[in-house]
């Protein structure tokens, strides 16, 4: 790999990081087992698919990254049958890391807000933390949903990635992106006390 | 709490936090096209120390490839991570061993040690010679020959074979 191509890949993976962070997040894993599993599938991006056209990464990362990120699952789901008597896996960090998802979501309200809301509110802390409550509800909810309809969802709003996209990376028609996006949408159209389309 | 309360989220802070929702704005977006518009703005309001933590997290996986291609001019950015660690990452590398965190190294190498000085420490007390095997004495293939066993202190035995030996012996002690 030659120095300009080492350095597309690291503008690539700069990019993407806080994304995959999220979609980690959202997936309720631990800020440590996330940071983990990103480190992960960048290796084995570079690893098997670096070659590959540029156009082709951002869909080929976040298959693998969703491959890690269900074997994870799968073992820390294990691991709490195994060792039931004792609390493993993500339970104890949940919390503390969807404040800290809370937070950033109240930020980027603000943020898109600032120009209707108050400097005072948009700073302000305490009125951030006294309705954490309202994001904490929306990002269980966005946690509820099931892993198909999640990974539609978050691939379509925080990477904006297309049908065809989103459909390379669950590996399955258009078609079925169209139906699981559909479902997520009423869940939460639902939860956010809208009518349906 | 309502189903509405469910639906509406905020709805069930009451008629006392009326003047608190008039003051502020709405908890959450408050329809689904400006939940996704905040969702695609979320990446950009990560805390700084998650960006600092991502930053480092590429950086380390940049340089491993940088090494792998032996390209060594690359420039990183070592301001929060330790020369000592970035070497230890290094042999790590070297023996094929992934990177992780220093609370997992901590627990694997905890786990590992207590396992040795277990297996060197405490297992050779727990052993016993009662499996040891007794080697075959002479006289037990010889049926008509007595099969006793005087023992006169811890190290020397007495084999008496002969059976008038051993009448002369129950008559007179030792």
């Amino acid at each position: 790999m030659t120095k300009s191509e080492i350095h597309k890949l690291e503008s690539f993976f700069l990019a993407n990081q806080q994304k995959a962070f999220l979609f980690c997040q959202y997936r309720g894993l631990s800020e440590q087992d996330s940071l983990d599993i990103i480190q992960d599938t960048m290796l084995q991006f570079y690893k098997h698919y670096s070659h590959k056209a540029e156009s082709d990464w951002a869909p080929l990362f976040f298959t693998v990254l969703r491959h890690k990120l269900i074997d994870k699952q799968r073992w820390l789901s294990l691991q709490n049958k195994l060792f039931f008597w004792q609390k493993t896996g993500n339970d104890d960090t949940s919390d503390s890391h969807n404040i800290e998802l809370a937070e950033s979501l109240f930020a980027a309200h603000a943020e898109l807000n600032k120009s209707e809301w108050t400097d005072n509110e948009c700073k302000n802390t305490e009125y951030a933390v006294a309705h954490a409550q309202g994001y904490q509800k929306l990002i269980n909810t966005i946690q509820m949903l099931p892993e198909k309809q999640q990974s539609v969802f978050l691939l379509k709003t925080i990477n904006e990635f297309s049908e065809q996209h989103i459909a390379e990376v669950l590996g399955v028609s258009v078609g079925t992106v169209k139906q699981h996006y559909a479902r997520a949408k009423k869940q939460l159209q639902h939860y956010l006390g809208e009518q349906d389309d | 709490m309502t189903n509405d309360d469910h639906t509406t989220p905020g709805a069930s802070m009451g008629t006392q936090n009326d003047n608190v929702n008039q003051k502020f704005r709405p908890q959450t977006p408050r329809g689904y096209a400006e939940l996704c518009s905040v969702l695609g703005q979320q990446a950009t309001t990560l805390h700084k120390d998650i960006q600092m933590k991502l930053s480092a997290n590429t950086s380390n996986v940049m340089q491993q490839i940088a090494n792998q291609n032996n390209v060594t001019d690359r420039q990183t950015n070592t301001s929060f991570t330790p020369a000592v660690t970035l070497y230890f990452t290094k042999v790590c590398t070297l023996l094929g061993l992934r990177p992780m965190s220093l609370p997992k190294f901590a627990f694997s190498t905890g786990t590992l040690a207590s396992v040795v000085l277990f297996s060197f420490l405490f297992l050779p007390q727990l052993q016993t010679n009662d499996n040891v095997p007794v080697p075959a004495l002479p006289f037990l293939s010889s049926p008509t020959l007595l099969e006793v066993v005087i023992t006169t202190s811890e190290e020397d035995l007495l084999v008496i074979e002969d059976l008038d030996l051993y009448e002369t012996l129950l008559n007179e002690p030792l």
